[in-house]
């Protein structure tokens, strides 16, 4: 249950950040005899910069060797692999083709293969252009090479942090929304954490997964290091019925800068197509904008000529918390008992459950004593992707026409664990009103099946 | 085998689908089923609550909710089978003489448009908002009108029965598409700002919509959202069975008697031609009855 402020109680150890990293760090930590909570500044569980991802399973082939992101990224591939068909988290291996549409991105893919093996990834393939062709016969002209990455897939980005808070909770951990953090303070044995509402947590560990915001959690404690300076990525998700013009994701060649506009399919059946890259200062900036909408199109255009005769279901911008280095941000300070999970961009979602070890080993290192305890056997959603079977297919009244969705999801969703409670959330858990008419049909029933208002 | 003995599916129960599934009955049809996905037959003059319905077809003028129930009751009536609550996912499989699709079409939502900004709460379709009218919900206290359709100024009626005054109708047109008399109430009696050649650039607000930025620069301090006509056909029962498409209208290809590509398959109503009203799909319902039991008989 999400309870209200527990008064004197002091936790073991408090999260910061109730997105997919640091639900992942609450789920882990939950399997051992330790009282933790999970503190979210918004009003949901995966509300935050967690929900607009681009949604790929990373294999990591394109990290820089060496880094705590490509060793992170590969070790969370496999853990999150692992676990989702347990969590009943959707997961498509449509694999990815990286494609080069000149012959100086196409001299550069051995180099990008050589990276990979570097990376530990030693599956993918440099082909020539009738390949590329062959393997995504929609493309449009232009392309002179490319490389295969089969296990590059694709994953549902919003059941992700849900299961993990799901499992957290059923495992005795708590969650608290609409609890932003204003000030920490650290004594001997316990911190003392201040919330811009005045209420306060007490706690003996603290993990910093806070995101966009990490860099201001972790200056209040009075360390420095990074600065968080957000990178919008724009995204256009297409309708449904464009989903045969793709077998798998198609990438562009990365630069230093950003992994390129990729056109991808998603779990949910549409096709997408970004993201931008564009720093911003505003760490609530997440609206689109008329150059990046644009610009997408015109990209989009040439990758998949056939795509932009399509609808556009969605448009939606998220931030990736992009800082001043190229890595994550990870430290642990004993004195603090603290430990800082920053500076994690669009891999995280991969990553999220290797930075759970890693926050682990590290709290650990601070004096934390974790004993294993017998834990629920596992948390099951309801598995939102279109290649696996959903609730509908086996009876009960579709409310949500265009996902799908049943009366009877609608009502579970409400009453979850971590329940929704707006329509944000409840998109998130059940595809309701991220179809192509967003609403036109189903949202007055809806309003009556939730009860909630649309009225300011 | 005689008409009797026949067998015709319609999926879709709005006045087009309605009225084709009363007039084969008339026809002397002995087997129609009327699939409808939504819980209650009548489409969209469900929840279009002015008069203006059943002129052409009816010969009466009546509410949009009288209208979509007498349409209901006289297909009851009649015997055809409504199959309420049961969505049609493909067209393979199903075991009849022929198939009239009637699926109409609906509004594009702000994302189909392109309209860039933030995603605050506040923003509907006309077609979300007749609804949630006659729920009696809120929605908001100053609205903006996105286009200038005979849809649009029905939009500023239902936002004024629920307490929510339309302080401006923009469209990027040169003038509105609607009866001048319309667009003269809207200005006069509601005092609704037509604007016309401008559109909406940006969508401002955090949680809640708190303005919109127009193409010129101009700001209009807003809660509410409303985009308005802009319809696409809801086609993707058409596309799923193979149905060759009409690229302007984005509906299956039709010919003059509401044939598709595909044998034995017919298409009517909004699904098939630029939107029109309930009343001209009702036409439509009953001239593909005739053609459909011609060619059965």
């Amino acid at each position: 249950m999400i309870t209200t402020n527990r008064g004197e109680a002091v936790y073991d150890v408090v999260v910061v950040g109730g997105g997919v990293v640091g639900c992942a760090v609450a789920r882990l930590l939950s399997h051992h005899s330790l009282e933790v909570a999970i503190l979210e500044a918004g009003p949901d569980i995966g509300a935050g910069t967690s929900k607009a991802n681009t949604a790929i399973l990373h294999t990591g082939f394109d990290a820089t060797p060496g880094s705590l992101e490509a060793r992170l990224v590969a070790r969370g591939y496999a853990l999150l692999r692992e676990y989702a068909p347990t969590a009943g988290i959707s997961i498509e291996e449509v694999g990815a083709v990286l494609v080069a549409w000149d012959d100086e991105q196409a001299a550069s893919l051995p180099k990008l293969a050589e990276k990979a093996a570097a990376n530990g990834y030693e599956h993918t393939e440099v082909i020539d252009r009738q390949s590329v062709y062959d393997s995504e016969p929609h493309l449009g002209p232009g392309a002179t090479a490319g490389m295969l990455v089969p296990d590059e897939h694709i994953i549902d980005p919003w059941s992700t942090p849900l299961a993990f808070a799901y499992e957290a909770i059923a495992n005795g951990a708590v969650v608290f929304v609409n609890h932003d953090v204003a000030t920490c303070e650290v004594s001997d044995d316990v911190t003392t954490i201040t919330t811009t509402r005045g209420q306060h947590i007490r706690t003996r560990y603290l993990v910093n997964a806070a995101g966009l915001r990490g860099d201001e959690l972790h200056r209040g404690l009075g360390l420095d290091g990074f600065t968080i300076r957000p990178r919008r990525g724009e995204l256009i998700v297409f309708d449904k019925l464009s989903r045969p013009l793709l077998n798998g994701t198609v990438l562009p060649v990365p630069t230093s800068h950003t992994k390129g506009v990729l056109v991808a399919p998603t779990v949910f059946g549409n096709v997408m197509l970004g993201p931008t890259a564009d720093d911003v200062d505003d760490k609530t900036a997440t609206g689109s904008t008329r150059a990046g909408i644009d610009g997408l199109i015109e990209k989009g255009r040439r990758i998949l000529p056939r795509l932009i005769d399509e609808e556009v279901t969605s448009v939606y911008a998220g931030l990736r918390a992009a800082t001043e280095h190229t890595d994550y941000q990870i430290s642990h300070h004993r004195d603090l008992r603290y430990v800082c999970l920053g500076g994690i961009r669009s891999t995280g979602l991969t990553a999220s459950m290797a930075l759970a070890e890693e926050a682990l080993a590290r709290l650990l290192d601070c004096g934390l004593v974790a004993e294993p305890k017998h834990t629920v056997s596992s948390i099951r959603m309801t598995p939102l992707g279109e290649a696996g079977e959903r609730p509908y297919q086996r009876g009960g009244q579709i409310v949500c026409h265009c996902e799908r969705v049943t009366v009877g999801e609608i009502t579970a969703a409400c009453v979850a664990a971590a329940p929704a409670v707006d329509f944000d959330g409840l998109r998130r858990r059940t595809r309701a009103l991220a179809g192509r008419c967003q609403g036109f049909y189903c949202l007055a029933e809806l309003c009556s099946l939730t009860g909630w208002s649309v009225a300011p | 085998m005689r008409l009797l003995d026949r067998r015709v599916v319609i999926v879709g129960a709005g006045p087009a689908g309605l009225s084709a599934a009363i007039e084969l009955r008339r026809l002397g049809v002995g087997h129609v089923t009327l699939f409808e996905r939504e819980q209650r037959a009548g489409g969209i003059p469900r929840h279009t609550n002015h008069l203006g319905f059943g002129i052409r077809d009816l010969h009466r003028v009546m509410s949009g909710p009288t209208y979509a129930r007498t349409l209901a009751e006289r297909a009851t009536r009649t015997g055809v089978e409504v199959r309420l609550g049961t969505p049609i996912f493909s067209i393979d499989g199903i075991d009849a003489d022929a198939v009239v699709l009637a699926t109409g079409a609906r509004e594009r939502p702000r994302a189909a448009r392109l309209v860039p900004g933030d995603r605050p709460a506040g923003i509907f379709t006309t077609g979300s908002l007749q609804q949630l009218a006659m729920s009696h919900q809120h929605v908001g206290t100053r609205a903006v009108i996105v286009g200038a359709e005979h849809v649009s100024f029905s939009a500023i009626l239902t936002l004024a029965h629920i307490g929510c005054r339309s302080v401006a109708m923009v469209t990027p047109l040169p003038r509105h598409q609607s009866f001048a008399v319309l667009k003269w109430a809207a200005a006069s009696r509601h005092r609704v700002h037509v604007l016309t050649d401008v559109d909406v650039a940006e969508i401002v607000g955090r949680r809640r919509v708190e303005h919109v930025v127009l193409t010129d620069g101009r700001r209009i301090d807003c809660d509410t959202v409303v985009f308005t006509g802009s319809w696409i056909p809801d086609h993707e029962l058409a596309r799923r069975s193979g149905l060759a498409m009409n690229p302007a209208i984005k509906g299956p290809s039709v010919d003059t008697t509401f044939r598709t590509s595909r044998h034995g398959v017919f298409a009517i109503g909004n699904l098939v031609h630029e939107v029109a009203s309930a009343d001209r799909c009702a036409l439509d319902g009953k001239a593909v009855a005739a053609v459909v039991a011609g060619s059965l008989s």
